[in-house]
Formats: C-alpha cells, structure tokens, sequence
C-alpha cells in the first residue's frame, strides 16, 4: 500500500517534469523603442517658429464659438496633454481635468496629444504623417486634418451659435484681426499668412514636438541594462505572453486598427457609443499611461488593476450589453492574463512613461483671452 | 555586510552540528521534489519548479532528527525564461507520530535566471543572480522503511513563496 502511494507521487513527478511548454513566445507582436526623431509632411516642414505659433493658437480661447476653451482646456501639460477626465466636457465648461464642471458632456475620453507624431507607425518603424489615423474612431488622418476637427464639433469648442459651416471663417476673421497673430502667420507661411491650412498646420506643428520616446523601457531596449527592474522585465515578457502584444505592439505599443472590445458604456452618456459604428474603436498607445488616467474611450477605468481585471473577463463575453458576445474582436479570445502575471505587466506599462516632456504653462496669448479659457 | 555576517552564522552552526552529529548512526535521504509558486516577483516568471534534494541526516534524538541538505531545481515551461537554483540548508525534523513528522530548514540560496526577449530589431538576454535565505515549513510521513514524503511551504527572501511536495528514499 505504502510503496502503491509513492509510486503515484512519483509518477506524478515525473509527468510534471515531463509536462510540455504550455506557453511559446510569440515572435510576430513585438514592440521596440521610438525613434528620436519624427517624420513631417513634405508641405509643413517644421520649424521653431511655426511650433511656438502652433502651441500660442493651441493655448488661445480665441479657437472656440464662445472664447471659453482651448485646446490645451482638455490637453493640459500637467496631465500629459490629457485629463484626469472619464469624459471630457467641452463648451461652457470651468475648471480644469478632474475640477471641470458644467459645460456640454462630449462623449469621450481626451487622449494625449504626446507622441501622437508617430501615430501609425508599423511594426518596422515606419510612418507616414499624412496618413497617420487620428481619434478614437480613426476618423481623420495626419495631425494638420485632426486639430481643426474639435473646432468644427459644437460639443468640444463650437457651440451652437456659430453654424459648423461659418466656424472657421469666423476664427480665421477673428486671427486677422490681432496683430501679434497677423505677424507669426505671415513670418511662417509667408504671402498666404492666415488660412485654414496654416491655421492647421501650425497647431498641428507644436503637436507634432510634443514627443516623450526616453522611457526607461526605451533606454534599456537602446543598451542601458539597468534601466528596467526585474519585476519590470518580468513584466515585458508577460506582456506578450498573455497576448496583449497581439494589438499593443509596434514603437507605439498600438496596431492603430479598430477593436470591437465590448467596453462597458459610460452611464454619464444618454446614448451608447457606437463608435466607427460598430462599436469598433482604435487600440491606443501605451506610453505615459501613468499621467493620462482614466483609461478606455469613455474613461470607464480609473485604474490599469481595472483594465486588466475588464481584458480578463472580457475574453469570456461581452462585457457591453449592446454587442453580441459574436461580434467581439477574435484577439480577445487569445487573452489569458493569470492574476500572477498582473502586477509585473503594471510595472512593465508604468515603464513606458517619459515625464522629460514641453511642460510649460503659458499665461498670455496674443487674443489678450485667458490663455487656456476657462480653466484656472 | 549582512550577507557575510548570515553566512558566517551559518558556517558556525554547521561545525557545531557537524560535531555533534558523530554520536549517531548517519542517514542520506535521495529525492525528488517540485514547488508550485503562489506568491511574490519570481512568481509572474515561473508557475512550477522540479529539481533533487540529497539530505545527510544525523544527531537523531527522540522527537528530533538534524539534517543538512541540498538540492538543484529547476522551472519547468517555457524555455526563453529558464531559473536554475541552489541551496544549502540546516533542517530540523520533529517527530509527532511514528509515521508523521514536521520539517523546518534555513539556508542560503543562490538563483540565476536567463530570460530572453525579441524585440522589433534584437534579441535580448537578461540575466539575473539572487543569494538570498531561504525557509521551508512543512509536514513529513514515512511510508515505509526507507521512502518518505512531504508538503511544504518554501519561502525565498520576499521574492517567492511556494508549496512543494518532495519524496525522499533512504540508503
């Protein structure tokens, strides 16, 4: 009887020591560091010039119907040019990140305009500017289309008194009449000085040298061992492992294509998003995760404990009850993150954080407004 | 500096037991033994670990029996993250039935680690060396004459907790 029992733990050795893989590293997702240096469009070289009127306009009330929000009201610097704002509230607001109140809901969260220069780029490193996917639906291409569209929306910086057709000429009237503006535009673009494309171009300028690519994770990828911890190189090799990879892959940590996840809605919302329309929105980059809380499109998740806990479940069904379990992206099959794994994965994606990045707060912009509107 | 000072200690008892133990009859137990990792870093790298443990048990009492041991384990899964580890530990056994025993051990132990990643444009090996103390809690019960199993709980630094099983044979 006692020699029955220790052959069975014996053989139960054995089959364990024996026990094939149970995970291969996946080689097709990867990621690697960005490069130091970021691509333009042929027509809007950059230049420092061009840049500094970029971040003014990009500070300036003087974009919006109503004089009261600017770019930087839900782009702050000390939010990583985010907010700590499940949503984000546009016309009419006051305050500043989670201090913001009143004002007209708009449906999403605000991403980080950080790095957003190198959206798009593939696996390889490549990237073209002007077809670089912007906003959570992917609904504009290169960062010159992107920064005129929060202008023309009436819930983020139009309002309703000024029609989506007459917004623009109105600014651009608007610009024409302020000296200091008349002159950075004509000293930029030359003779034909203040226009919608240049009032593009310039914004899109200072938001293209907004870039954080020296993360620890970065620094060790370009040789300094030491840069990652253990537990934070643990957590690299977990982060393929349990399939994140699959669509966090690339320098930015994004596929840049549409997932349907079935994220929760947002209760703040009197309708569901539905996203490109089939409640389909794009991954977003990983990097400076730290600064930019609450995570997902509608900011549902104020921690990346939350996030990993809604990848986990979501694997099993859908976790929004307007999508079928069907129509869930088929990557989120191949997730499996085991609650061991979480922690180091954590540390791994707080790693990808640059804090070496344009802080400045500007006081004065040249529409004598209050710089950044609302907000103080 | 508290390293070499733990080492020293140890050394100390080593003699001291090793002196003591010439009263008795001595015993070498072989065996094998596998460890499920539950808690700590080490643990979001290795689920399982299976090695061998040779034990020189001696200075047999009524109620205790002193061991010194040692053994090699290694992870079992996935090969681009391999751990290879060592220890050396004191062990004391404290008899509670003729079959039924608890077993306690302290020692030093030593980890390499070599873990491999693919990025974009290169392969990266990382290694990593831990020394550190280690201490194992558990229940023992004999079997038969000369076989012998247990349950533990394994404890490495802060970095790891594990249960183990192990299966010891006498000579």
């Amino acid at each position: 009887m006692n020699q029955s029992i220790a052959i069975i733990i014996f053989s139960i050795l054995c089959f364990c020591a024996c026990a094939p893989n149970p995970i291969e590293l996946e080689t097709e997702n990867l990621f690697g560091s960005l490069p130091k240096e970021v691509n333009h469009p042929i027509d809007n070289s950059p230049t420092m010039e061009k840049a500094l009127l970029g971040k003014k306009l990009f500070w300036d009330p003087i974009l919006s119907g109503s004089k009261d929000i600017a770019c930087v009201s839900c782009h702050h610097p000390n939010d990583g040019y985010a907010e700590q704002l499940d949503l984000s509230i546009g016309v009419g607001g006051v305050g500043l990140s989670e201090n913001r109140m009143n004002g007209v809901q708009v449906k999403r969260n605000a991403p980080t305009i950080l790095n957003t220069a190198y959206n798009g780029i593939s696996s390889e490193g490549e990237f073209n500017p002007s077809e670089a996917p912007m906003f959570w639906d992917n609904r504009s291409s290169s960062l010159e289309t992107q920064a005129l569209q929060p202008i023309l929306s009436a819930e983020e910086m139009r309002g309703s008194e000024i029609s989506e057709l007459d917004i623009i000429d109105t600014i651009l009237l608007r610009l024409q009449n302020i000296p200091e503006y008349v002159s950075m535009f004509h000293k930029v673009f030359g003779e034909s000085g203040i226009s919608e494309e240049n009032l593009g171009k310039a914004i899109a300028s200072f938001e293209r040298s907004l870039t954080a690519n020296d993360s620890k994770f970065d620094q060790y990828i370009n040789g300094d061992a030491s840069a990652l911890s253990s537990l934070e190189i643990r957590g690299m090799i977990n982060f393929t492992e349990v399939g994140c990879a699959n669509c966090h892959s690339g320098p930015m940590f994004s596929d840049f294509e549409l997932h349907v996840l079935t994220v929760p809605e947002n209760d703040k919302l009197l309708e569901a998003d539905r996203g490109d329309g089939n409640f389909a929105f794009r991954t977003p980059s990983l990097r400076n995760l730290v600064q930019t809380a609450p995570y997902m499109h509608n900011g549902i998740f104020e921690t990346l404990e939350e996030v990993m806990e809604f990848y986990d479940d979501a694997d099993d069904e859908s976790q929004n009850s307007n999508v079928p379990s069907q129509n869930r992206d088929e990557k989120l099959e191949q997730l499996n993150i085991p609650d061991d794994k979480v922690a180091s994965i954590i540390a791994f994606l707080k790693a990808l954080d640059d804090d070496n990045f344009d802080k400045e707060i500007i006081n004065e912009v040249p529409s004598k407004l209050p710089a950044g509107g609302a907000i103080n | 500096m508290e390293l070499r000072k733990l080492i020293l200690l140890f050394t100390c008892l080593l003699f001291y037991i090793s002196v003591n133990g010439q009263r008795n009859t001595p015993e070498i137990k072989l065996g094998l033994e596998s460890q499920f990792l539950v808690l700590g870093e080490f643990n979001s790298s290795y689920n399982f670990i299976g090695g061998a443990r040779i034990s020189y048990y001696f200075s047999e009492k009524k109620f205790t029996h002193l061991n010194i041991s040692s053994g090699v384990s290694t992870n079992l899964g996935p090969m681009h993250a391999r751990m290879w580890t060592t220890d050396l530990s004191l062990g004391y056994d404290f008899n509670i039935t003729e079959h039924l025993y608890i077993i306690s051990k302290v020692g030093l132990q030593y980890i390499n680690e070599n873990q491999v990643h693919f990025t974009l444009d290169q392969r990266l090996d990382w290694l990593n060396n831990s020394l550190g103390i280690t201490g194992k809690l558990g229940i023992g019960a004999r079997l038969g004459r000369r076989i012998n199993t247990q349950v533990f709980f394994n404890q490495f630094n802060t970095v790891y907790s594990s249960i183990g099983l192990a299966c010891n044979f006498s000579f």
